[in-house]
């Protein structure tokens, strides 16, 4: 029984499930108790033991479906039957019909002498998948590739053996295939099926949108993301709320500790502390949406309207050259739509009041709008919307301070820090690139109290997540 | 859900066995305790209850997770042992806590018997040595007051442990119950280690507020309630409402099902079906036409907006006031 489960443990790991080596133990120790002949008390044995998070249980059920029916019954179907009877044979010497019923293509492999039918199984799979005039299955399209991906998934997955593909067992090899071959055929699926495929791709690409840069998303994978800042939004709010419960440290309520003490004989043994509600800092959001950096804007301006709750006060600006304050656009109860009315009021309205700078370093799509300037987007920010900043405003600057050559002015957002609590600058370029071309961060970074990445949705929740919970 | 039900109510019934058979069984028995479990959820009781696992049940709101293990306590015959969880809990709360105020009031009758005993007492020393020569009478099981997780270690009978909506509890009381979970004992300093002496079945319940760590998951089995079938649905409208009009029930049930679709900030759960099934016993309706179904739309629809679509989904708009 252990082999072909371990084997199929591995499938699980290469199709990307995380599975302990605890739990493959487990799942032994609780297959041996059931009842085999009832599939469906297997698979949700293994199910119970393997998939921990619901998000992985579409892609289980795939697996498990490939692994126990339709591996099995292709082998049945296929022109290598004699082969294939002769595999069951060496599994399940004598009966293949158990009390009249014909033998379940699950019993198949886990009866009799399971590890020897399974190592056959895959040597004679594995000499299939080499020989590239046998179509196999569904993989045979992507065979290149698959063959290429399985040793960089080898390389990359947590739990994968660390000896070389020659060391290891055909079977495993094969396995590996057909889990990436798998998650290949599902990517394919979805994009047919987009629509019913909404939850199986949340549950499938989730890690990768998360590290997807803004700007490369489409349009389904941002709607996702906006879903997910919508659940991160609820959770931060829950834990929020709830910080108002936490009273284990702080100041010492001495009436309510004097009181409690009487039942001690005056002794304080239990003490008490103020409860205190969390300050909530006021937001000034001041967002660049200019070409460059308008894919990130959506995605902030969502996050922090969520969260709005969370904050004493929620403003914000959006600017290229001019500044416009949209806070009342975004007060609308959908914040998608809010977004998008803000994006589409500000380019249609704003001014065209720039000075251009350099063509040859502007984006083509974007020639005839205007353009970026930090320093002429800070001055008049300074001048009409200053009072919007006081001691407990933070101010959060989404851009990626690429000035266009222009002046950048980096006293005025000294003066603009001087009258709030901070300023923290959020660049939706990684890194490296921060203060190539005409970059001009480096200028701005040491009037900022931090300034930081914030290309991707992980690092969005990052930023958000410490804006909330110091 | 609460028909016949009264806790104390299994006092006669001692002899049962106190684990489960086989998966037919748990259906069979879970089904005696008012609980029209799903096949899977079968299995992953019964396993749990044969490897002595903990489970993790996950699911929204209402789905029955709570009257799972209830239902299991009951036909299991064992005690049922609940820790609700909320921010703050500690180990005081959760696993046992010394009674100061018991331990001062016996110092205090017994303060003249202290005296006697320092009374021919030389030196300071040696009278120190002897009150510390009686600190087991004051460190000792008397004064420990066990708190849920404690007592389902110390109680001699198997028993059923409830750690409900373990979401809510802090990380650090998540790492505390890791612990008390993965060898159920529990080391008192004063007293010494505690070890269980039946492996309780334990149930968390999570309505995924927050992510549990890795390898909490790693110890559990993870069990997924979703929202019932529609026939499963049924069997548990007519379980708990014996003799319900069928045609009543099948209604109630379809018109749940057709308004868990919508898009809705709160989807109404098994327990809402009930609840309405219980109103419309109460207002002594035999059918459901669409007045009787919008004096009653708030046992389903439990925010405004969630009204407002239901009501234009069925079109009531007619009959509200």
């Amino acid at each position: 029984m252990t082999a072909p489960l371990l084997t199929f443990a591995r499938l699980c790991r290469s199709a990307g499930i995380r599975i302990s080596t605890a739990e493959i133990l487990d799942g032994i120790a609780q297959v041996e108790k059931i009842d085999l002949c009832d599939e469906e008390q297997f698979e949700t044995a293994l199910r119970a033991a393997f998939i921990k998070d619901r998000a992985d249980r579409p892609r289980f059920d795939r697996l498990y479906d490939l692994f126990f029916h339709r591996v099995p019954a292709w082998l049945e179907k296929n022109r290598y039957r004699d082969l294939s009877r002769h595999l069951l044979e060496t599994a399940d010497p004598g009966d293949t019909v158990l009390d009249g019923q014909p033998t379940e293509p699950l019993v198949d492999p886990l009866a009799g002498d399971p590890a020897a039918f399974v190592d056959e199984l895959f040597n004679f799979l594995n000499l299939e998948v080499d020989e590239p005039e046998i179509p196999f299955s569904r993989l045979s399209p992507d065979q290149r590739e698959i063959l290429t991906a399985a040793g960089e998934n080898e390389r990359r997955g947590d739990f994968g053996s660390t000896g070389g593909a020659e060391g290891r067992s055909l079977g495993d090899l094969l396995m590996e295939r057909l889990g990436i071959a798998l998650q290949k055929s599902s990517a394919g699926e979805e994009k047919e099926e987009k629509k019913a495929a909404e939850g199986k791709k949340g549950g499938l690409r989730r890690e990768d949108i998360a590290g997807t840069a803004f700007s490369r998303l489409t349009a389904e994978e941002a709607r996702e993301v906006h879903r997910a800042i919508e659940r991160l939004a609820k959770k931060l709010k829950d834990q929020v709320t709830r910080r108002y419960a936490r009273k284990k440290k702080g100041i010492v309520d001495i009436r309510r500790t004097i009181r409690r003490s009487a039942r001690y004989d005056g002794l304080p043994v239990e003490i008490r502390h103020r409860r205190k509600p969390p300050r909530k800092t006021k937001i000034v959001a001041l967002c660049d949406v200019s070409y460059s950096v308008w894919t990130s804007v959506p995605f902030m301006l969502n996050v922090l309207y969520s969260l709005q709750e969370c904050f004493g006060q929620v403003r914000s600006f959006v600017f290229i050259a001019s500044v416009a304050d949209v806070s009342e656009t975004m007060e609308g109860d959908d914040i998608g739509r809010a977004v998008e009315g803000v994006m589409e009021r500000f380019r249609l309205r704003s001014p065209r009041n720039a000075v251009y700078g350099d063509e040859k370093d502007r984006d083509p799509e974007d020639a005839d709008s205007e353009i970026s300037d930090y320093g002429a987007a800070l001055e008049q920010f300074r001048r009409e919307f200053i009072d919007v900043l006081d001691r407990r405003t933070t101010l959060v600057i989404l851009g990626d301070g690429r000035n266009n050559f222009l002046e950048p002015r980096p006293e005025i957002l000294e003066t603009l820090r001087e009258r709030c609590r901070r300023v923290l600058w959020l660049n939706p370029e990684g890194e490296p690139l921060w203060d190539t071309g005409d970059s001009r961060v480096g200028d701005y970074r040491p009037h900022c109290d931090d300034m930081r990445p914030c290309g991707n949705l992980r690092e969005l929740i990052d930023f958000v997540t410490s804006l909330i919970l110091p | 859900m609460a028909l016949g039900r009264a806790p104390g109510s299994r006092g006669g019934k001692v002899s049962v066995e106190m684990h489960f058979k086989d998966v037919e069984d748990v259906l069979e028995r879970l089904g005696g305790a008012c609980y029209v479990a799903s096949k899977e959820i079968a299995t992953v009781v019964f396993l749990a209850d044969a490897t002595g696992k903990p489970i993790l049940v996950e699911g929204p709101a209402g789905v029955g997770k709570t009257e799972l293990v209830r239902s299991a306590s009951e036909a299991l015959g064992r005690e049922l042992i609940r820790l609700q969880c909320y921010e703050g809990l500690d180990e005081s709360k959760a696993l046992y806590e010394w009674e100061y105020s018991k331990q001062l009031l016996y110092t205090q009758m017994l303060r003249e018997k202290i005296g006697d005993i320092i009374t021919d007492a030389v030196t300071l020393g040696e009278a120190v040595n002897r009150i510390a020569d009686q600190e087991d009478a004051f460190f000792s099981r008397r004064f420990i007051q066990p708190r849920p997780l404690l007592r389902a270690i110390l109680s001699p009978e198997p028993v059923v442990l409830l750690i409900d909506e373990v979401d809510k509890s802090d990380p650090e009381f998540e790492a505390f119950l890791l612990e008390v979970l993965s060898d159920f004992q529990v080391s008192i300093p004063e007293i010494g280690t505690v070890r269980a002496k039946n492996i309780p079945l334990v149930f968390l319940t999570s309505n995924n507020t927050r992510d549990m760590s890795e390898t909490l998951k790693r110890r559990c089995l993870h069990l997924f309630i979703d929202y019932p079938d529609r026939e499963r649905e049924l069997k548990i409208v007519n379980i708990k409402f014996p003799g319900v009009d069928e045609r009543l029930a099948a209604k109630i049930v379809d018109t749940v099902h057709e308004i868990r679709t919508l898009d809705l900030k709160k989807k109404p759960c098994v327990s809402e079906t009930l609840d309405w099934v219980r109103s419309l016993l109460a207002l002594k309706a035999v059918e459901m036409t669409p007045e009787v179904m919008a004096e009653t739309l708030n046992v389903v629809a439990k925010t405004r907006p969630d009204t407002e679509t239901v009501v234009d989904h069925f079109q009531l708009r007619p009959f509200r006031r």
